[in-house]
C-alpha cells in the first residue's frame, strides 16, 4: 500500500491497473466456461487425431460420428477406425475424467481448507492410494485379476482421508487446522509404509512401482474408462451443487456457521466427494500432480474465487490440462512416451513459481 | 461543522435495515450460564438479555469473559448450566439456517484469503435470505452505504485495509437483516471517526427493533451509545445497569485493577472515563 500521507489521488492512480481487470472480470467469468468447452472438444479432436496412425480431425469427427450411427460419407480405413474407437478414444475419455476430477476435487478442497495452496494430498489420498498401489505390487494381490492394483489403491486412498477425518474429529467438530496436521502426519506414516514395502521390493516390482508412481494414462482401455466413471461421474455430477456453500465456507468456519451453514456436513461431503475422485482417478491413472493444485489458481485468476464457476470451471479446465500432457507424453519423445506426472509436474511447477511471483508482486492472494 | 451536519443528515435518509415484527417475549436471554474449558472457568452464573430496540455494550478486563459470552449467546457454544432463550425459544433446538435469520455475529477479525470483491463478500451475508435478488441489491446497497465501505464496493477484499475490511464484515452483518447483532469489538481496528459511526449505526438499528450487543474495549464508546451496560469481571456480572449506575470510579478501578475516574461529559449527557493517576 502507498505511504500514508500519500495525497488520495495518487493512491487512486496506483489503481488504476487494477479497474481494467476488475471491470472485465464479469465478462471473463461470462466467456470462461464456453471458451473451456471449445478448447476441450477442439483439444479432443487433436488427441484422437495425433499419433503414429495420423487421423485429421475431419476423419475423426467422421469416425465419431459414425459409431454414433450418423452416416457422413467421409473416408477413412478400417484401421484409423480401429486406432481411434479401441485406443485413442478410451484414453481421451480417461484423460477427460482423471482430469476433471483432479481439477474439481483441487477446487473443493482448496474451498474446504480456506487455503489456496490446498490440494487432495493433504487428506492422504495419494499417499494411502500409493500404499494400496504399493502393496498390491509387493505381495501381488490377483484376487481380483487386473483390477486388483486400482481396487487396493482406491481403497487404500479411501481408507487413508477417513482416518484422517475421522482422528481429526472430536465433540462433533472438524477443525480445519486439526485436519491439516492430522492429514501430515497421516501422509508421513502412509509414506513410511510404503517406502517399506518398496524396501521389500524385488528389481521387477521396483519398475512397477517406479512407473505406477509417475503417472500414466497408457493403461486406458474402455474397460477402465467404465470402472472409473461412476465414481469420478458422481463426483462431477455433486460437487459443483456445493458452490454457494464454499463461498460461505472460505468465508471463516464461525461466520459461515453464523450465516445458517451446516459446515460439519459441507466439510465431509466435500472431503469424500474429492476423495472418491482423486482416489478413482489416482488408482487408474497414478500419481499425477499439480492439476488440483494449478488449474483452480489460474481459473480464479481469470474469473475470480466466486465457486459457483470456479468448480464447473476448475472441471473444465482439469480436462483440458491433462489432455495436453498427455499429449505432450505421448508425442514428445516419440516412440517412447513420458510418465504423465513428469509431465504435470515440469509444466506445473515453474507455473505455479510464475503464479506466486506474479502474487507477490501484486500484493494478493488469491 | 457544516460538514458533519450534512453527513448526519446524510446517514438520516438511509432506511433503517427491518427485521421483522418482534413477538412479545423478545430478547436474547442468557440465563445462569456457566461455561468452562478445561479446569478454567470463563463464565460463572452469568445473566444478561439483549432486548430488541436496545444498545448493551459489555465491558471488562481482558479474559473477564465477554467473547465466551458473546459466543454462548450466538449459539456456538452450549453452557454447562443455566440456558440461553432466543425469543423464548432453547437456542440449541433453533436450526442454523433459522438461527441466522434471527441473529447476525461480527467477529473479532476474518481472515479471508480468497480474492472476493466488498460486494461479494457483504452478499454472503444474504444467504440465510430468500427474498429475491432485488431485494438482496437493496439491502446490500444500504449495508455498504451504512458502512461507509460504497466506494469500494469493487475493491478485493483482501487488499483493503484492516479498518476497511472490519467495516465490510460490519455491512455484511447488517445485510443479514437479523434481530439481534452481536458485535465483538466491532471498534477495535477503526478510527476514532468510524468508531462512531459504526456505533450510531447500531444505534439506528435499534429503532427498527433490532437488538445490540456489542463488547467494547473503550469505556467512553460504551457510555456515550449504549443504553445499557454489562461489567464483567473473572467470568461473572460485577454490574449492569445504565452508563451512569455502572460506570463508577470505585466499580472501574475494582474490576479493572487501575484507577479509573468518572466524570460528567462535558458535551454529552453520558459520563466521562478517564485513568487516574498512580
Amino acid at each position: 500500500m502507498a505511504a500514508t500521507d500519500a495525497p488520495v489521488v495518487k493512491r487512486d492512480r496506483s489503481w488504476a491497473p487494477w479497474r481494467g481487470r476488475l471491470a472485465s472480470r464479469g465478462t471473463r467469468a461470462g466467456a470462461l466456461i464456453p471458451v473451456l468447452i471449445v478448447l476441450l472438444l477442439a483439444a479432443v479432436i487433436v488427441n484422437v487425431g495425433v499419433g503414429a496412425v495420423a487421423i485429421s480431425p475431419v476423419q475423426a469427427v467422421g469416425i465419431l460420428l459414425d459409431h454414433a450411427g450418423i452416416s457422413t460419407g467421409i473416408t477413412y480405413s478400417p484401421q484409423q477406425d480401429a486406432v481411434l474407437w479401441a485406443i485413442r478414444l478410451p484414453r481421451v475419455l480417461l484423460a477427460l475424467l482423471v482430469g476433471a476430477g483432479l481439477g474439481l476435487a483441487g477446487a473443493a478442497l482448496q474451498g474446504v481448507f480456506r487455503n489456496p495452496l490446498a490440494e487432495p494430498a493433504l487428506i492422504g489420498v495419494s499417499s494411502g492410494a500409493s500404499v494400496g498401489a504399493v502393496a498390491s505390487i509387493i505381495f501381488g494381490f490377483t484376487l481380483l485379476g487386473r483390477a486388483s492394483l486400482p481396487l487396493a489403491a482406491f481403497a487404500g486412498a479411501l481408507l487413508t482421508t477417513l482416518l484422517v477425518y475421522a482422528t481429526s474429529r472430536s465433540e462433533g467438530r472438524t477443525p480445519v487446522e486439526t485436519l491439516i496436521l492430522m492429514g501430515i502426519a497421516v501422509n508421513a506414516v502412509a509414506g513410511a509404509l510404503t517406502g517399506y514395502l518398496t524396501f521389500l521390493a524385488d528389481d521387477q516390482q521396483l519398475r512397477s512401482i517406479v512407473f505406477w508412481s509417475l503417472g500414466s494414462l497408457g493403461g486406458a482401455t474402455w474397460e477402465v474408462v467404465r470402472a472409473v466413471l461412476p465414481f469420478i461421474g458422481l463426483g462431477l455430477l455433486l460437487t459443483p451443487r456445493w458452490g454457494r456453500a464454499l463461498n460461505l465456507l472460505v468465508l471463516g468456519e464461525r461466520e459461515a456457521r453464523h450465516l445458517g451453514l451446516n459446515t460439519e456436513r459441507t466439510r465431509f461431503a466435500l472431503i469424500a466427494l474429492a476423495a472418491l475422485m482423486t482416489g478413482a482417478a489416482v488408482a487408474v491413472a497414478g500419481i499425477i500432480g499439480f492439476v488440483g493444485l494449478v488449474v483452480p489458481h489460474l481459473v480464479r485468476l481469470i474469473a475470480g474465487p466466486d465457486h459457483r464457476l470456479l468448480l464447473p470451471a476448475s472441471a473444465l479446465g482439469g480436462a483440458l490440462l491433462l489432455l495436453l500432457a498427455d499429449l505432450a507424453a505421448r508425442t514428445l519423445v516419440t516412440p517412447a512416451e513420458l510418465p504423465l506426472g513428469v509431465v504435470t509436474a515440469l509444466l506445473g511447477g515453474p507455473f505455479f513459481m510464475w503464479l506466486l511471483y506474479r502474487a507477490k508482486r501484486m500484493r494478493v492472494d488469491f | 461543522m457544516a460538514k458533519v451536519t450534512a453527513r448526519r443528515e446524510g446517514e438520516a435518509s438511509i432506511r433503517p435495515l427491518g427485521a421483522g415484527a418482534a413477538p412479545p417475549e423478545a430478547g436474547l436471554v442468557a440465563e445462569g450460564v456457566r461455561y468452562s474449558a478445561g479446569a478454567s472457568r470463563l463464565l460463572d452464573d452469568v445473566s444478561v438479555a439483549v432486548i430488541p430496540g436496545e444498545v448493551l455494550a459489555v465491558v471488562g478486563p481482558n479474559g473477564a469473559g465477554k467473547s465466551t459470552l458473546l459466543r454462548v449467546l450466538a449459539g456456538d457454544l452450549a453452557p454447562q448450566a443455566g440456558r440461553v432463550l432466543l425469543d423464548g425459544r432453547a437456542i440449541g433446538e433453533l436450526r442454523a439456517g433459522e438461527l441466522a435469520r434471527l441473529r447476525a455475529v461480527l467477529p473479532q477479525q476474518s481472515l479471508l484469503q480468497f480474492a472476493f470483491t466488498v460486494r461479494e463478500v457483504v452478499q454472503f451475508g444474504r444467504y440465510p435470505r430468500d427474498d429475491g435478488p432485488e431485494r438482496d441489491a437493496l439491502v446490500v446497497g444500504q449495508a455498504l452505504r451504512a458502512a461507509e465501505v460504497e466506494a469500494l464496493s469493487e475493491r478485493i477484499y483482501p487488499t483493503l485495509s484492516g479498518g476497511e475490511q472490519a467495516r465490510v464484515q460490519y455491512a455484511r452483518v447488517l445485510a443479514q437483516e437479523a434481530r439481534y447483532l452481536l458485535l465483538d469489538e466491532p471498534t477495535a481496528a477503526l478510527d476514532i471517526r468510524h468508531q462512531e459511526l459504526v456505533l450510531r449505526v447500531a444505534r439506528r438499528q435499534t429503532a427498527a427493533g433490532i437488538g445490540v450487543l456489542a463488547i467494547l474495549h473503550d469505556l467512553n464508546l460504551a457510555a456515550a451509545h449504549a443504553d445499557r451496560i454489562v461489567l464483567l469481571s473473572r467470568g461473572r456480572v460485577a454490574a449492569a445497569g445504565t452508563p451512569w449506575e455502572v460506570f463508577t470510579s470505585e466499580r472501574l478501578s475494582a474490576a479493572f485493577e487501575h484507577p479509573i475516574m468518572v466524570t460528567p461529559h462535558p458535551a454529552r449527557p453520558c459520563p466521562l472515563i478517564v485513568t487516574g493517576p498512580d
